[in-house]
């Protein structure tokens, strides 16, 4: 989901060189995918008072304002450093609607939310949409809630990198470096939290598994 | 204690194998059959994180779609059609298709009985429904095929979309399962037609992509009637907007595994061909390949999981029948039939009494899998500067070897075995540490390259011990150096099964050059070790240069972190 590296690096080189251009080039075409990480992990209570749309300008505003800061200094990649903003962001949305240390944004579940569709409504024309015979619909619709499910019981750090690798498509040394683990520590997460939604995910020993867990 | 030990170096492998996979696209990705012949001792849990992994791909691009939802109107309650559609009055309900009603109707100006199928949003379809739906029906609307179900007319009468087509009486295929096992001969004859079908259809570039007995109807006579390209799609229409990608499709128990992985892979006409046979091992075995309890479960086992010989169910089902079903189940698409029409053509030999190629195909199936390198050639690319610095130090000491050899003459002290043997023990000695070291330097050392050096020590081991019994056989020394051809090259075969099916060409030129040897010594002609060392150093050099490049090329793909 995040925009191409190599067409990044070319538009950094480019606003080293002061092009006003290419910064915001550069910052707009990381819009969407800032605005899809936040509504990945956006509570659904915050969502009806903050619009996400209002962090995702934020975010843009403070990498305008910090740019020349990054430039000089480039810590991690550049669509690491915006998410890196964005989530804080995100953790102050949560704390000043919810409540401080009552439920920071890493106790949500972002995966629940993130596989959960809004209504019924919005499901049809979801699968209308897929051109899906009742039969797949029926498919999908199991698929959806056995993920659901499934995600309920993992636990944040499992579901965090379920999330970075699925659905914000890191690599494994990408989501490491969000998650300030070293990439073989990473590996080992996901290969856990990976068996872990296998084992829930299979109908006929959930009983079992959630023993274990 | 041990266990624990064990178990967690075997979590370090899997962690490692599982995040190489994931990292890469997924038109990159190795098939699942790939990852589990080169890592046989985690094949199991592979192939399970393997399916989990992609159904969570899946959903993940199905909340993608989700985050900016096509603008469209709400559905209202009234999704009741008028009863007359232009031409058309309708009777009543036949069944609903993936998007549309089935009707059975009257057409009044040919007073004939025909069906009609009817969106199913009726007048509240939103314009990429229509648009999907006129697309539908001109992709179908153009096949002309004794075995495709004709449509007569499209049309729109108060925002309701429609089109006639010829009413089948009969039942659909599903219900002719439902009744039990075909005999082989009646079951190949009904998917030969429907296979003729679909390869016209191909030619024409539709792929119907939702094939399943229930979108086949039997009439009267026996003859089979494909319907339903309700998924169909314009192969050249190249990306379609109007199908999104990463959308599960069609019915798990037919689909195929490229199908049932959303966003994995091309559906294309071998698609096709695979749920052709799916509907061919239902008819002849009374269920289908794959049956799980629940749609989730079924699509965990199209995609993980080997279907049952239909032998094993049925055993009188005739050998050719299962080799032909198995042919078109494979997963990977390209160890299929290449078209509808070869396996139509295969189904017609088998009705004749000729020989398929099936049986035959199977064995450029195998020489195609044999030569394809594993998963774990990716191994290499550490290896390629240490093999192209040990093609050096084995082609320089052969190239000693043979100079001391020839000075036996002068040189009493060289028809002795001790020079050889000190030649080769402490070169090695010296060699060996610090290849190993070199190699621990480019990071841990994995299981696979443990059995590499395994082989390699023993073929070390083999040689060096040539000497000791050249000497109790009083042979002279260097007499049975052609067996360094045949050491070498059953290294290689190793090396070919573990690591790429290419290396049976080295082992080939190895064990060749044993023979070479042999002869060349019974002609007295002395500089065959010399051969032998340039031969073997090629055989280090060329895949060595090949996977350093490879791995540089890697480096330069990765991004800068």
């Amino acid at each position: 989901m995040w925009p191409d590296q190599q067409d990044t690096e070319q538009l950094l080189a480019a606003a080293r060189t002061g092009d006003g251009d290419a910064v915001n080039q550069l910052l707009d075409r990381h819009r969407v995918a800032i605005r899809q990480m936040i509504d990945l992990r956006m509570d659904h209570v915050i969502k009806r008072r903050v619009d996400a749309s209002d962090i995702v300008q934020e975010v843009l505003i403070e990498a305008n304002r910090r740019l020349a800061e990054y430039l000089k200094n480039p810590i991690m990649p550049f669509h690491l450093w915006l998410r890196q903003m964005a989530k804080d962001r995100l953790i102050d949305a949560h704390r000043r609607h919810r409540g401080a240390g009552r439920r920071s944004m890493d106790r949500e579940q972002p995966l629940v939310a993130a596989a959960a569709t809004e209504s019924s409504v919005d499901l049809l024309s979801q699968i209308r949409d897929q051109e899906l015979t009742p039969a797949a619909a029926a498919t999908w619709h199991e698929l959806q809630s056995r993920f659901q499910e499934a995600c309920e019981q993992l636990d944040s750090l499992d579901q965090e990198i379920v999330l970075l690798r699925h659905f914000e498509h890191l690599s494994n040394s990408e989501a490491a470096q969000v998650l300030q683990l070293s990439p073989q520590a990473a590996s080992m997460r996901y290969l856990r939290a990976m068996r872990r939604l296998r084992q829930f995910m299979d109908g006929t020993n959930t009983e079992n598994s959630a023993e274990h867990a | 204690m041990k266990q624990v030990v064990h178990s967690e170096e075997r979590d370090l492998e899997l962690a490692d194998i599982l995040a190489e996979i994931t990292d890469r696209s997924a038109a990159k990705r190795p098939s699942l059959e790939q990852i589990t012949t080169a890592h046989p001792h985690l094949a199991d849990e592979l192939r399970a994180l393997w399916g989990t992994a992609l159904l969570v791909d899946a959903v993940a691009s199905h909340s993608h779609n989700d985050i900016t939802p096509l603008v469209r109107t709400k559905l209202t309650a009234n999704l009741q059609p008028p009863r007359v559609l232009g031409d058309f009055e309708l009777l009543d309900e036949l069944g609903r298709g993936g998007m549309g009603i089935v009707y059975r109707a009257r057409q009044q100006s040919l007073g004939r009985e025909i069906a009609v199928k009817l969106i199913l949003q009726g007048s509240q379809a939103s314009e990429l429904d229509k648009a999907r739906f006129q697309a539908e029906v001109a992709a179908a609307a153009r096949l002309e095929h004794p075995n495709i179900v004709p449509i007569y007319e499209v049309g729109e009468v108060d925002g309701w979309q429609f089109f006639g087509m010829k009413l089948i009486e009969g039942q659909t295929l599903a219900k002719l399962i439902a009744q039990g096992p075909v005999p082989d001969r009646e079951a190949v004859r009904l998917v030969l037609d429907i296979a003729r079908a679909i390869e016209y259809a191909h030619q024409r570039g539709v792929i119907h992509r939702d094939l399943k007995p229930a979108n086949i109807l039997v009439d009267q006579d026996g003859v089979p009637h494909v319907t339903d390209f309700g998924l169909a799609k314009h192969v050249s229409a190249g990306s379609s907007s109007l199908t999104q990608t990463g959308a599960i499709l069609g019915t798990p128990a037919y689909m195929a595994p490229e199908q049932a992985a959303g966003n994995r892979g091309k559906v294309g006409p071998l698609s096709d061909v695979y749920s052709l046979g799916a509907i061919l091992y239902s008819l002849i075995t009374g269920r289908a390949p794959f049956q799980g309890a629940s749609p989730v479960d079924t699509l965990f086992m199209v995609l993980e999981q080997d279907p049952l010989p239909p032998r094993l169910l049925i055993p009188r089902v005739s050998r050719d029948v299962e080799m032909i079903v198995l042919k078109c189940l494979q997963k990977p698409g390209e160890l299929r039939y290449t078209s509808a029409g070869a396996l139509a053509g295969d189904l017609h030999a088998y009705l004749d009494g000729e020989s398929i190629i099936a049986r035959s195909g199977r064995l450029t199936d195998v020489v195609a899998r044999v030569f394809r390198e594993t998963h774990h050639a990716t191994v290499l690319e550490n290896w390629g500067v240490l093999w192209m610095w040990h093609s050096a130090v084995l082609l320089v000491m052969c190239l000693v070897t043979n100079w001391m050899h020839l000075q036996r003459a002068e040189w009493p002290v060289m028809a002795e075995p001790w020079p050889y043997l000190l030649l080769w023990g402490g070169g090695l000695a010296v060699w060996a540490p610090i290849f190993w070291a070199l190699r621990h330097r480019a990071g841990p050392v994995t299981a696979v390259e443990r059995q590499i050096a395994h082989a390699w020590g023993s073929s070390i081991v083999a040689v060096m011990l040539l000497f000791w019994v050249e000497d109790l056989l009083n042979l002279p020394v260097l007499k049975l150096s052609p067996i360094l051809g045949l050491i070498g090259g059953m290294v290689f075969v190793m090396k070919a099964g573990i690591l790429a099916g290419s290396f049976y060409v080295h082992a080939t030129a190895m064990l060749a050059m044993s023979i070479a040897m042999a002869e060349m010594q019974r002609q007295g002609f002395e500089y065959g070790v010399s051969i032998f060392g340039l031969i073997s150093a090629a055989t280090f050099f060329l895949p060595g240069w090949k996977y350093y490049r490879q791995s540089r090329e890697n480096v330069s793909k990765r991004p800068s972190l």
